[in-house]
């Protein structure tokens, strides 16, 4: 008998994790995001801009240290742009998330 | 020494944020209110009583970084407040950064000129100027636990000169990932001893920081 008390008791506990747990996911709250922090100016990742930077030197044909990227915003998902010094002049790269350089041309 | 440098190209070439009307702001998540607030000092200050660290992302780990800088290589992302030394294997040590406050931004490529353990803080003619607890140490503060300086330094070079900005360590650990200092980057003591160990001097450090004054040229 006691047995079988404890067997209910049992059930209706996890029944109650369980349904606990469901409202949480389904309550409409936002999900608490996996980084804690942002800026409120999306910019490309360093990486990616650094790629820009590189590719620009090569295509160029100048010193790596005449490039540095000056500027970046996401143009789309997965694509950033990214504004570069070329020496004295400007150029314009488009790198994706993957870094594939899109494009890349003299501004 | 600043005059020495080109400023104020990144707003001749019109890309400023200010100027298009868009603040870079950093905001963390707040739990108890689940939404995000902007990241200031003191909300900074007030996170760091409450859990004896920074946030999470600006704490030291090692992450992807798909670059052909060569390791030991310095990139400093400004803008989110993290520093990167390049590690082989497209992969980078990031920590977490202070940086210069409104006016104080730059963005440029320089080297580690020299490095310091303890060092010694004197602070520049401008900032003995305009600040009066400055002015108390224009001859210098010796080394130790109350320096700004912290417990290591990296001096920034353009070519052979002294820039004035420095990597270095700091007394207010609570300040990292926010825009506060006159220009330097600051670490925990923890993160700039530990960087301090994988530098060597001659180090290419690349500072980005989007709508800052561009410095260039190592």
């Amino acid at each position: 008998m006691s047995l079988r008390l404890s067997v209910n008791v049992a059930v209706l506990v996890s029944a109650g994790a369980l349904l606990a747990a469901c409202q949480s996911g389904g309550s409409g709250s936002p999900a608490a995001p996996s980084s804690t922090v942002r800026q409120t100016v999306v910019t490309a990742p360093a990486d990616l801009q650094l790629i820009c930077a590189s590719e620009a030197a090569t295509r160029f044909s100048v010193a790596s240290n005449a490039v540095l990227p000056v500027s970046s915003q996401q143009v789309e998902n997965g694509q950033y742009r990214v504004d570069l010094t070329v020496d004295s002049g400007r150029a314009v790269c488009v790198v994706d998330d993957n870094a594939n350089i899109v494009s890349l041309e003299r501004a | 020494m600043m005059g020495k440098w080109w400023r104020s190209a990144a707003l001749a070439l019109g890309i400023s944020s200010l100027a298009i009307g868009v603040a870079h702001a950093t905001q963390i998540f707040d739990p108890s209110t689940r939404t995000w607030v902007n990241y200031n000092p003191s909300r900074a200050i007030e996170y760091y009583r409450a859990h004896g660290s920074v946030p999470g992302d600006f704490r030291r780990q090692v992450v992807k970084f798909r670059t052909a800088e060569k390791p030991g290589t310095v990139i400093i992302d400004a803008n989110k407040h993290y520093l990167y030394l390049v590690l082989p294997d497209f992969q980078a040590i990031r920590y977490g950064i202070g940086v210069g406050r409104d006016g104080f931004g730059w963005a440029g490529i320089v080297r580690v000129g020299r490095m310091q353990e303890w060092p010694t803080w004197t602070p520049p003619a401008e900032m003995v100027a305009r600040d009066p607890k400055a002015a108390k140490y224009a001859s210098g503060m010796p080394g130790g636990p109350d320096n700004p300086l912290g417990a290591r330094a990296l001096y920034l070079y353009e070519g052979n000169q002294d820039t004035i900005y420095r990597i270095h360590g700091t007394t207010e650990p609570w300040s990292i990932g926010l825009d506060i200092s006159s220009g330097c980057i600051r670490m925990n003591n923890e993160d700039v001893v530990d960087l301090y160990s994988r530098v060597e001097v001659g180090a290419k450090v690349i500072v980005l920081m989007q709508g800052a004054a561009l410095y260039r040229g190592v």
